[in-house]
């Protein structure tokens, strides 16, 4: 009886050691799932951009480099986004044929899609707010023209650790940063960060820091090294 | 970290004396450039940020044989900088790209190390939350960002102009640096291609700025060999890049603590390359 | 299973455990320091496109010519403009215009008082209506105050006054105002002007020129280009001496600085008139021998009695006025107002002793620009117009009009103490001010109508008072006005039509074309480029000018008041004018010196801090006509003997935070007498009793 008492004590301690640890794995496991899963959905919220703008056919029909449409000022300083001045130079007008009945419906969609822009906002002369992927602080002062005019120069036909493209391709300088014309195209809301207000893809200082902490130039270690110097001023205000 | 390494360019100002009459347009000219809110009460000048501060100095001499001359205080951008090696968070630090000492307001913890530590009174501390009345925020410059209250901040030479004509001058093509003597390098900027906010306010040009190592500079000439140029606690070892220029002896007495018998010093490097 | 508690700390330990294994922890942490950075409350850069544009002030009284720029249409910025004649670095008021546009004192809409005594919004056309109906029925009874004497606007408002049958239009009391009174006696059919540009050696007695007399700004950036650097090594040539109570801006740059009495001018330029008379110098004056018997009598020692000036010093001054090749004597007010125009003749008198009237580097004679609207009085006729004696005229009740038009001006702040204006407002039934800002005056007012402050509106600037050479800009609005405004001259042409009254022109820029195109014969479009137009076309002397030594002489038999201390006022533009008040950006130019808190300081040197008794940092009540003035005292030795120095521009009651009831305005101390035989009223001269509060 002593016996049977026994063995019946000593299984439920073994079942209640397999199932002791149960509730540590099932806690674990949780979280897992919810810091890798959830939680990211959680942080950041998704907000579409005003109306979709494909890169791709602009790059095609209008200019083939980004500075076509995304200029340096005279002065030094970078445009940004283009104003709506910009684009009502040739969308001042529907230049979409209007549909007929052999349509296509890809042609309608297109067709809507400009109707709706030059009514909405360049008879209304109101400018597009695009929500920007890669705004920086703005305790930052990211120098466009430097990073053009002197990186670009010679990267352009050299490999290193960032990709300059090519002269058949000079985009894939900026890709560097910013998304690139394929990711732009297939219009994905832009993720804005709850805490920071952020996008996801904004760089931060420490990829900045993978070139600029290491001065010197002409190394094959296979880290980005600049010729420009590390210090606050360098990229702060 | 502070090595007072002979950079190439070294910003730096020659203030004339003779020249200011105490107006006050280059502290308005600093604030409005750099953001800084304006307070409606501004007698508590321990509370007060002002980059840019233009004292009064008198002789002492009672009327009719008292004189009166103004003298303008931005941060004198030592090249041993008293701040820079007491920051914990190395917020402050001294640029080899023109000798100017950086603030950087996200990094900075408050601490109040480098206020306590700079003999010019330069640094100011965000006691409180800058308020702009209603609207008046439109009138903000996109060139710096704004502090928030517990951060350090100080006169930064207009280092945002720098960067402006340093870009104009890479979209023009051109390189930033051209050769000079001596195998040193001068910024290819023209000498009014970058110029504080406070120099180019002055009406009466009295606030000289340029490259204290290039020779084509006004400063160049104004600060090298000058009698009648001197320096804030010039024996204190700062190296500071603000000269200022006084035909009268008693003005030069008041920027160090002379003895009463003792000389007035002439401007010179008196610790070069210490570490 | 149940979950006992053991189990749910197992699950609360599995889960910490597991959490640490995610981006959660880290990104959080990441997030919340980068959070920390960003207040909401704290305002962004905002980015745009640099622009900049040329411009002259119209706040600063200088006129100085300015650039703004502008990011994206937002002004945040005021730039020197190098190349303009008026132009060369910024004031300190000037430098806060940006900022000012939104100032807190700003009229956001047409305020009407209502039977309650309350201000209430109204509309923009219940506002044309009051206003046009008002004028209908005041008529012939209305009048008008216009506080800028150099732009059109004052044209516009005197051709409105001509149509209604109204002589009543004054410009504030200014130097131009006593130098086209002091021109007009001396039969000279011009404006006086200084060819600053030209002098290489200025003694400038009263004239405050680096800070209140005439182009501030332009006289700063000659001086600049004229004035080397100190180097040890090369002489510096002295080129500017100054005469005055106190060692004020000018004073600082001048080498000698000579202390003198306040309001002396008059006598200290016969000084110096004597001593030139009695080395030789003549004049070709019509009535040169009454000058010269009356200058003789005032030897450098009665002089030094009468002004307290150091003979020696003054024979120095005087003997490097002759030294030079282009000496020049500017005479004028302290505190840029109420000096008359016996100092400015005295001044000419010595100028043309010195023989430089129209030569390079002298006293130029510019002709007045004429009216563009018919039945407009030029500007010389209504610098003519004396404001303090009509106001007095007001205030004793009789010719009070039904209709007061104030623009720009504030003269309840402005005018001296002496000067009834409160009481003379009370007895003119209905009140309209133009005004960019609710000020003293706008707040005694019936009806305020908002206007756009210089940066926002069309307007222009004529030949202002000091430059050497006649000068019309044009400045076109920079700005969006950020308030719901309407500039007074577009609303001053439609309550005409309103009335049926021919003005002449149909707009305000009409009017401004006529004049580029008509009179000064420029190009509109590059005005409002913002070159300014310049003519060196100049007056002859005319043969028959006079230099009326009767008039000095009645003036300076004038005796002062007995009292034991003088008043000596001055200006800072730091602290802004009488219509913007101390602008925000402006507080902290202000040393713990001159204010602190709601005290102000007055300064006197310590003798005379002795003399009285008193010792630094007193509280002190200066009284002067029965009017009381508190403030503290600052021991100061850069002030003349028996002189009690005040600075100008505190004391607001009305307008903002930043410049409300700090201090007190000492305009109420002064006294106002009518000038003898010019028909002006002075106030430059007052005694003062300091004691201990």
């Amino acid at each position: 009886m002593e016996k049977n008492k026994h063995s019946v004590n000593g299984d439920a301690r073994r079942c209640s050691c397999i199932c002791g640890a149960a509730p540590f794995f099932i806690g674990a496991l949780t979280a897992l799932a919810f810091g890798w899963w959830i939680f990211p959905d959680l942080l950041f919220s998704k907000q579409p951009q005003p109306f979709f703008f494909s890169h791709a056919v602009h790059v095609e029909k209008v200019g083939s480099a980004c500075i076509d449409c995304h200029s340096f000022r005279e002065d030094g300083s970078f445009s940004g986004l283009p104003k709506l001045a910009v684009c009502a130079g040739c969308h001042g007008d529907i230049l979409t044929a209007e549909p007929d009945g052999k349509s296509s419906s890809e042609e309608r969609a297109a067709y809507a899609a400009e109707k709706n822009f030059v009514e909405n906002y360049v008879e209304g002369n109101k400018e597009i707010p695009w929500l920007v992927h890669q705004k920086q602080p703005d305790n930052v002062f990211f120098s466009h023209a430097a990073h053009f005019s002197r990186c670009y120069s010679c990267h352009l036909t050299m490999k290193g650790r960032l990709n300059f493209g090519s002269p058949t391709n000079p985009q894939k300088l900026c890709m560097n940063c910013h998304l690139s014309l394929e990711e732009l195209d297939k219009n994905k809301a832009v993720e804005f960060n709850a805490l920071t207000g952020y996008s996801r893809t904004t760089k931060k200082m420490g990829e900045c820091e993978s070139c600029h902490a290491h001065p010197g130039h002409f190394s094959n270690d296979g880290k980005g090294r600049t010729a420009a110097n590390n210090a606050c001023y360098t990229c702060h205000k | 970290m502070s090595a007072n390494k002979d950079f190439n360019v070294r910003w730096g100002m020659a203030i004339d004396l003779d020249k200011c009459t105490g107006c006050g347009a280059c502290m308005v000219a600093c604030q409005a450039e750099n953001n800084l809110a304006p307070v409606a009460d501004a007698s508590n000048k321990l509370r007060v940020m002002n980059w840019l501060v233009v004292f009064e100095l008198s002789n002492k001499k009672p009327f009719p044989d008292h004189e009166l001359v103004y003298l303008p205080r931005p941060c004198q951008q030592c090249g041993e900088q008293p701040c820079a090696t007491v920051c914990p968070v190395i917020a402050t630090e001294r640029n080899e790209d023109g000798g100017i000492v950086s603030q950087i307001y996200p990094r900075c913890i408050g601490c109040r190390y480098c206020m306590a530590a700079c003999p010019y009174h330069a640094r100011y501390f965000n006691w409180f939350d800058p308020i702009w009345p209603k609207g008046m925020e439109k009138a903000l410059t996109p060139d710096v960002s704004v502090r928030p209250r517990g951060v350090v901040e100080k006169c930064s030479f207009c280092h945002h102009r720098y960067m402006a004509a340093k870009d104009k001058i890479r979209v023009g093509g051109g390189s930033v640096y051209v050769p000079g003597e001596k195998g040193r390098k001068h910024s290819a900027i023209p000498e009014d291609g970058y110029v504080t906010s406070c120099a180019e306010a002055c009406p009466n040009g009295a606030i000289v700025f340029g490259d204290l190592n290039n020779p084509a500079h006004k400063v160049y000439r104004l600060t090298r060999g000058n009698a009648h140029a001197f320096r804030l606690l010039e024996r204190l070892g700062t190296d500071t890049a603000v000269y200022y220029l006084s035909s009268r002896e008693w003005v030069r007495r008041l920027g160090d603590n002379y003895l009463q018998d003792e000389e007035t010093q002439k401007p010179k490097r008196i610790l070069p390359n210490k570490h | 299973m149940v979950l006992d508690r053991r189990g749910f700390v197992k699950c609360i330990a599995g889960a910490s455990a597991g959490i640490m294994a995610t981006p959660l922890p880290w990104k959080l942490l990441d997030d919340v320091s980068i959070w920390t950075q960003s207040w909401p409350w704290i305002p962004a850069n905002v980015r745009g496109e640099n622009f900049v544009v040329r411009v002259v002030s119209k706040t600063c009284p200088s006129s100085a010519a300015v650039k703004v720029r502008l990011v994206g249409n937002r002004p945040v910025r005021v730039l020197p403009d190098d190349d303009h004649p008026l132009g060369g670095g910024v004031s300190a008021l000037a430098a806060a215009e940006v900022h000012m546009l939104h100032s807190p004192a700003r009229v956001k809409r047409p305020l009407l008082r209502g039977p309650d005594g309350a201000f209430m919004d109204i509309s923009w056309s219940k506002a044309a209506e009051i206003f046009a109906g008002k004028l209908k029925e005041a008529g012939g009874k209305s009048a008008f105050i216009c506080g800028d004497e150099t732009g059109s606007i004052a044209e516009v408002i005197s051709a409105l006054a001509k149509g209604l049958g109204s002589e009543d239009v004054c410009l504030m009391p200014s130097e131009g105002q006593c130098a086209a009174k002091a021109a007009e006696l001396m039969r000279i059919p011009g404006q006086i002007g200084y060819d600053l540009e030209h002098s290489d050696y200025v003694f400038a007695i009263g004239a405050n020129i680096f800070e209140s007399w005439g182009t501030v700004v332009r006289n700063r950036r000659i001086f600049r280009a004229a004035t080397p650097h100190p180097d040890g090594k090369t002489r510096l040539k002295a080129r500017f001496a100054y005469a005055g109570p106190v060692q004020n801006n000018s004073a600082v740059l001048a080498r000698p600085w000579l202390p003198v009495y306040p309001g002396m001018q008059t006598a200290l330029a016969l000084g110096v008139a004597n001593i030139l008379i009695a080395g030789g110098r003549t004049a070709d004056a019509l009535d040169f021998g009454a000058f010269k018997e009356l200058a003789l009598r005032y030897t450098p020692k009665k002089v030094a009695q009468i002004t307290g000036v150091d003979p020696k010093g003054l024979e120095s001054v005087v003997n490097a006025l002759l030294a030079a090749e282009a000496p020049l004597v500017i005479v004028g007010s302290e505190f840029g107002q109420g000096a008359g125009a016996a100092p400015v003749m005295a001044g000419f008198a010595v100028n043309a002793l010195l023989g430089n009237i129209n030569r390079p580097g002298g006293i130029s004679l510019l002709p007045w620009d004429e009216a563009v609207l018919g039945g407009a009085s030029s500007r010389s006729r209504l610098y003519a117009n004396d404001l303090a004696a009509r106001v007095g005229d007001w205030a004793a009740g009789g010719n009070a009009p039904s209709l007061l038009v104030v623009h720009e001006a504030n003269p309840l702040y402005a005018l001296p103490g002496a000067i009834p204006a409160k009481q003379a407002f009370k007895n003119i039934p209905f009140k309209v001010a133009f005004s960019s800002f609710l000020d003293e005056t706008a707040e005694a007012c019936n009806l305020v109508l908002p206007v756009p402050m210089g940066l926002e509106r069309l307007d222009d600037v004529r030949t202002p008072y000091g430059s050497g050479q006649s000068i019309y800009c044009v400045s076109a609005p920079v700005a969006q006005p950020s308030e719901d405004v309407r500039p007074a001259a577009d609303f001053l042409f439609s309550a005409a039509k309103e009335l049926d009254l021919k003005m002449g022109a149909a707009s305000y820029e009409d009017l401004l074309k006529s004049r580029a195109e008509g009179v000064v014969k420029t190009d509109f479009a590059a005005l409002l480029a913002g070159t300014g137009a310049v003519s060196h076309e100049k007056i002859k002397v005319p043969e028959g000018y006079s230099l009326c030594p009767a008039v000095l002489e009645k003036n300076l038999m004038q005796a002062s008041a007995e009292t034991s201390f003088r008043l000596a006022p001055f200006v800072k533009l730091n602290l802004g004018t009488a219509n913007t008040g101390i602008p925000p950006y402006n507080t902290k130019t202000l040393r713990a010196s001159e204010l602190e808190g709601k005290d102000m300081f007055v300064m006197m040197n310590a003798a005379t801090t002795a003399k009285a008794g008193l010792a630094e940092g007193d509280a002190v009540t200066l009284e002067a006509g029965g009017r009381r003035l508190p403030a503290r005292l600052r021991v100061f030795e850069g002030v003349m003997s028996d002189t009690v120095a005040v600075c100008l521009g505190y004391g607001h009651t009305a307008l903002d935070a930043f410049s409300q009831n700090k201090g007190a305005n000492v305009m109420e101390l002064l006294s106002a007498v009518p000038e003898p035989a010019t028909g002006l009223t002075v106030w430059s001269q007052a005694g003062v009793a300091v004691a201990k509060a």
